[in-house]
């Protein structure tokens, strides 16, 4: 039990519980079932991407190009959708397509020349949307086809397909954390980059597979942001990185690398979605709403740092003290 | 009888950017032994440890033989799986992995593509238990301490078949208990046959836990015996005398005038009861190992590290030197060890780092600063010091090492200050550089500056100083003046042998 309250997802965990309490006591159609499963119906795409980016961020890396590349794959799966014979599965090929194409650009930039992930992703982020615009001509892609703009609302066994495809990028992704070399390499890389390449691990192929899986999951989130709005707009998913790292971060991932959970970005997510619609139902002015997801970030952060700083004491007095117990000199 | 060797290094050299580290240097480590390395700090220990472990590939000609079969390692993990596993100081493991995890990473029988947990738990286990210890393998590495960690560190050797472990320092940050117990592992690993190479400052281990010794010295292989067959005053006799010659030079004037008292100065875990007094015109050298407290008790009088109790007495009062500011404003100046990191913005101009500190007194009535005044007096001290280019506006990075140390004394003496204190002055510069620092040193002292000076380098210290302090563990365990001091005498009490 003691472990389980020093757990930083069981921290997030209850602050999202505490929002969500104090939310419903002001506004009483918070919980009920339609509102809680429109909040996970709305933050699908979110959910997506912070799996991926968890992992980004693990390995000590960033992607602030996940929003344009969310608007490029989208445009390229509407306009794909708007081809006649077009499937299911042929949007899904192009949207994990040209996810992966784009991930891989930055892993390749990163991993081979050495640029930091910073840098890289800032262009590319650039160069993603500018190109996406001349391509466009900053036109919509509208009068999507219906078979592909129902994809959001059909349910499979009573389950929305959104929310069985969330299940499995979930499962997918815990599987390579937990159950393969690569996602051990994954952690390992940030926990300690000088040795990892030292114990064998090609460091240069881990980065480029989480840039690549970001890029993966991110076309997967195309798919369905076409399909829940049905036009696409080619600034869609503008500041939208943003997002995404927040999550991550105030799901306890530390930029710095070494660690991050899938479970807490997810809760992250959620604490999101709920302060999103609580800020809706409360009928707050919704420009709140990016003063709230940056306070909410610092306030996550700031309650990591001082936890971790009051561990490094206690352990520090541990030692101090089995020193003078062992007769230590100085 | 060759048969009796697990690894042998023949030949072994390597230069660093034209700097011999290691010049043809041998080792042979038998079967089963506990092996002792020994050498002043910058002997090269830590880089043959390298070579051996693959961390740093050798100059051309060096032989390394594994079993009598002769080897190229090439990379760390190659190193790892010939049998050579090392375990650094900062044990140099995933803190952020588990136990189990730390072990078993890179190990091809059960690090595979597709992890089996029950094979990764089995095997992790195992080795903990080879080693006697018992330590939960799910528990994260950043969650034990030192020791425990240090035990995975071996475990992790052992489940990789090691027939050499490398021990860099292992007691260095154990209380007295935990050496007792690695003791007792050494002497497991032992008969298990496999060899332990150890390096150490202490002598009381080394007697203890080695059949062998080798001495290094200045990159040099100087000896290798049986433990039994060198005594302590051979084996410090065998780590100094160094061939290198420095000027020894006088004070020309001592005065009566102290400028520096310290009273019972300590901190805990740094050094104690500290207690000195440094005279104008005086220079005093204070060594001791890496560790010993010297750089510690320096920042604490240039208030980069506040001490518990003492007092720090400057010319006649007692004051409390709270930050590096409060230091500049009494006089004091200071130059870290590492001038790269603390002392030098190496893409600035040499006229821009020399003046730094003191831009506010160069500033004319509009506050704007005055160049030329900045220029004229930059000027003066790069020729006073002789720094060479004499170009102000030179980058100071594109300096070598001695001239880039004589800006950093430059940059200093613009503040007139009374007390200077240098923590090893010349490391990394070359020979004529460590001289010419040595008379500039001279020169400001005869000038009325007291100089305090930490060095490794025992020859430097007998050269440059007037008093010497040897710190052991954090005390002072000798003053000596430096006619009377010999270099045997000073390591000796320096290792408390």
């Amino acid at each position: 039990m003691n472990d389980l309250l020093k757990k930083r997802e069981f921290v997030m965990f209850m602050m999202l519980m505490v929002i969500s309490i104090c939310i419903s006591l002001i506004t009483p159609t918070f919980l009920t079932p339609s509102n809680l499963l429109s909040i996970v119906m709305n933050n699908i795409i979110l959910a997506i991407m912070a799996m991926g980016m968890t992992l980004v961020i693990v390995t000590s890396g960033i992607d602030v190009s996940v929003g344009s590349q969310l608007g490029f794959a989208a445009i390229f799966v509407g306009l794909v959708a708007l081809i006649p014979g077009s499937n299911i599965l042929t949007v899904l090929a192009v949207g994990i397509v040209s996810g992966i194409v784009l991930g891989l650009l930055n892993g390749i930039l990163i991993a081979g020349a050495e640029i930091p992930a910073i840098v890289v992703t800032l262009g590319t982020m650039n160069i993603f949307r500018g190109s996406l615009l001349l391509y466009t001509n900053g036109k919509w892609v509208t009068a999507l086809p219906a078979w592909y703009t129902s994809l959001y609302n059909t349910s499979v066994m009573g389950i929305p397909i959104p929310i069985i495809i969330l299940l499995l990028v979930i499962g997918v992704t815990y599987f390579i954390t937990q159950h393969t070399r690569l996602g051990r390499s994954i952690y390992a890389l940030g926990g300690n980059p000088a040795i990892a390449s030292r114990v064998g691990i090609n460091t240069g192929m881990v980065t480029m597979f989480v840039f690549a899986y970001m890029g993966a999951l991110t076309g997967i989130a195309s798919i369905l942001y076409g399909a829940q709005l049905a036009t696409i707009d080619p600034n869609a998913g503008t500041s939208f990185e943003l997002m995404v790292i927040s999550a991550v971060v105030i799901g306890g991932a530390n930029v710095l690398g070494g660690s991050g959970s899938l479970l807490g970005s997810l809760i992250g997510v959620l604490i999101l979605g709920v302060l999103q619609n609580g800020i809706i139902l409360m009928r707050i002015e919704p420009y709140w709403q990016n003063v709230v997801v940056g306070l909410t970030l610092i306030t996550a952060v700031t309650l990591d740092v001082v936890n971790n700083r009051k561990k490094e004491e206690r352990k520090k007095v541990i030692y101090v003290a089995e020193e003078v117990k062992a007769g230590g000199s100085v | 009888m060759t048969s009796d060797y697990i690894v042998q290094l023949k030949h072994v050299s390597k230069t660093f950017s034209g700097i011999k580290a290691l010049d043809d240097v041998s080792l042979d480590i038998k079967r089963g032994e506990v092996h002792a390395l020994v050498g002043e700090n910058g002997a090269g220990k830590s880089t043959l440890i390298k070579v051996l472990s693959g961390v740093h590939f050798p100059d051309d000609g060096a032989e390394i033989y594994i079993n009598n079969e002769k080897v190229i390692i090439r990379n760390p993990m190659d190193a790892i799986r010939k049998g050579i596993s090392v375990i650094y100081q900062d044990i140099s493991l995933f803190p952020n992995l588990t136990v189990a995890e730390n072990i078993c990473i890179g190990n091809d029988e059960v690090w595979k593509r597709k992890l089996n947990w029950s094979q990764i738990q089995q095997l992790a286990e195992c080795a903990i238990a080879k080693v006697g210890a018992a330590i939960d393998p799910y528990m994260m590495l950043k969650d034990l301490n030192l020791a425990s960690q240090q035990i995975v560190a071996i475990a992790r050797a052992i489940s990789f078949n090691a027939s050499l472990i490398i021990m860099d320092e292992p007691t260095s940050t154990l209380s007295s208990g935990e050496v007792e117990n690695l003791y007792q592992i050494i002497d497991n690993l032992r008969k298990n046959n496999i060899a332990v190479l150890f390096i150490s400052h202490k002598f009381d281990e080394i007697y203890h836990v080695a059949t062998r010794v080798t001495i290094l010295r200045d990159g040099k292989f100087i000896a290798a015996h049986d433990i039994q067959d060198v005594d302590r005053p051979e084996l410090i006799r065998l780590m100094v005398g160094r061939d290198v010659e420095y000027i020894s030079m006088n004070a020309e004037k001592i005065w009566d005038e102290e400028v520096l008292k310290v009273n019972h100065l300590s901190k805990k875990g740094n050094f104690r009861d500290i207690s000195f007094t440094l005279r104008k015109g005086e220079i005093i050298g204070i060594t001791g190992l890496v560790g010993s407290g010297r750089s510690e008790l320096a920042k604490a009088i240039f208030g980069l590290n506040k001490p518990d109790s003492g007092e720090i007495i400057l010319n006649g009062s007692a004051v409390t030197i709270a930050s590096s500011n409060d230091a500049v404003q009494y006089g004091i100046g200071y130059v870290p060890e590492n001038r790269q990191l603390e002392g030098l913005i190496g893409k600035s101009s040499v006229c821009q780092n020399i003046t730094l500190s003191i831009l506010n007194s160069l500033c004319n009535s509009y506050k704007c600063v005055d160049v030329t005044k900045e220029r004229q007096l930059a000027q003066e001290y790069i020729e006073k010091l002789d720094v060479r280019p004499t170009e102000l506006d030179k980058l100071v990075g594109q300096l070598s090492g001695g001239n880039q140390q004589k800006v950093v004394l430059a940059k200093w003496l613009v503040t007139n200050p009374k007390i200077l204190i240098m923590d090893e002055p010349t490391s990394g510069v070359d020979i004529g550089a460590k001289i010419e620092i040595h008379k500039v040193l001279r020169q400001l002292a005869n000038n009325g500056i007291g100089v305090i000076v930490i060095s490794s380098e025992l020859p430097e210290i007998l050269a440059v100083s007037d008093k010497i302090l040897i710190m052991r563990q954090g005390s002072i365990v000798s003053v000596i003046d430096k006619n009377l001091a010999t270099q045997e005498a000073i390591l000796a009490k320096a290792l408390g042998a």
